[in-house]
């Protein structure tokens, strides 16, 4: 059987991943682009911010994947973080934050970018792998 | 556009906010606004210095604040964390919530059992996304 990640239907086979980055986005900054080493495909796959961050997206080769408010802790429509399920109950309220998967790139060579319209300096936090598809 | 490969920037260091891309040691990059490392903030021990004895159950009165790299009381903090307190050499004995109002967090605990116990900054640090300066902590409860 080979040695794979399955996520979403895809096979991924990660070979290598770096480590936890932060950067701080925001409409100045941004874009951050991730681009895997030659010959390999690019795997989004955390991101998170301490704090949230409006009009975020998140394309892949060019093609936008997801807009919406990188969110903490609130589950609410157009909130989203990518592998990061936290819940929170707070007094009488429980809330999970929606966590979308590891986001994968189509074919090697491609780089996912992440931007905001917002100005507000934030901290994002984001993990990436690199595989063979 | 300058890089950062292995360990060093070519051709050099970039100004802040300048186009760059980072390499990681697996060969892939991020391409970015530069953002230089900013300095942590910290935690100091105001009431102690750097160790503090106590009775078995009598409580023991911490305060702490909050301050920048530059050692500046950062008085509009208000926030809480939850902070590890660990037995030396061993499992971790409790936790606690650490309130900062203005800045400064005021904490009693009272340790039911005697023994050496320690704040590192690494505890500290425990369930933070940005790091805290810390110098580490030690306490000596005796029966």
């Amino acid at each position: 059987m080979p040695d794979s990640i399955n996520v979403g239907g895809s096979g991924f086979n990660g070979t290598s991943s770096a480590t936890l980055q932060v950067y701080s986005l925001s409409s100045a900054t941004s874009p951050l682009v991730l681009s895997p080493p030659p010959n390999k495909v690019i795997r989004l796959v955390r991101l998170s911010s301490s704090n949230e961050i409006a009009n975020v997206s998140i394309d892949v080769n060019g093609q936008n994947y997801i807009t919406g408010k990188l969110s903490g802790l609130a589950a609410t429509a157009g909130n989203f973080n990518v592998n990061c399920p936290q819940t929170d109950i707070s007094g009488s309220s429980f809330r999970h934050t929606p966590a979308i998967e590891p986001i994968t790139a189509l074919e090697k060579g491609q780089s996912i970018s992440i931007e905001t319209t917002d100005e507000t300096p934030e901290n994002i936090y984001y993990l990436v792998s690199y595989g063979d598809l | 556009m300058k890089e950062f490969k292995n360990g060093a920037w070519i051709p050099s260091e970039p100004q802040d906010g300048e186009r760059v891309r980072i390499y990681d040691s697996a060969g892939g990059y991020a391409e970015m606004n530069y953002q230089p490392k900013v300095k942590p903030s910290k935690v100091v021990v105001t009431s102690h210095n750097k160790r503090a004895v106590s009775v078995v159950n009598e409580d023991l009165s911490i305060t702490a604040e909050f301050r920048s790299s530059d050692n500046e009381l950062i008085a509009d903090f208000n926030d809480s964390f939850v902070m590890p307190i660990g037995k030396v050499g061993g499992e971790n004995y409790t936790s606690v919530l650490m309130t900062f109002e203005n800045g400064v967090c005021n904490r009693s605990i009272a340790f039911d059992r005697a023994g050496e116990y320690e704040v590192t900054k690494d505890m500290i640090n425990l369930h933070l996304d940005d790091e805290l300066d810390f110098d580490g902590f030690s306490i000596s409860v005796y029966s």
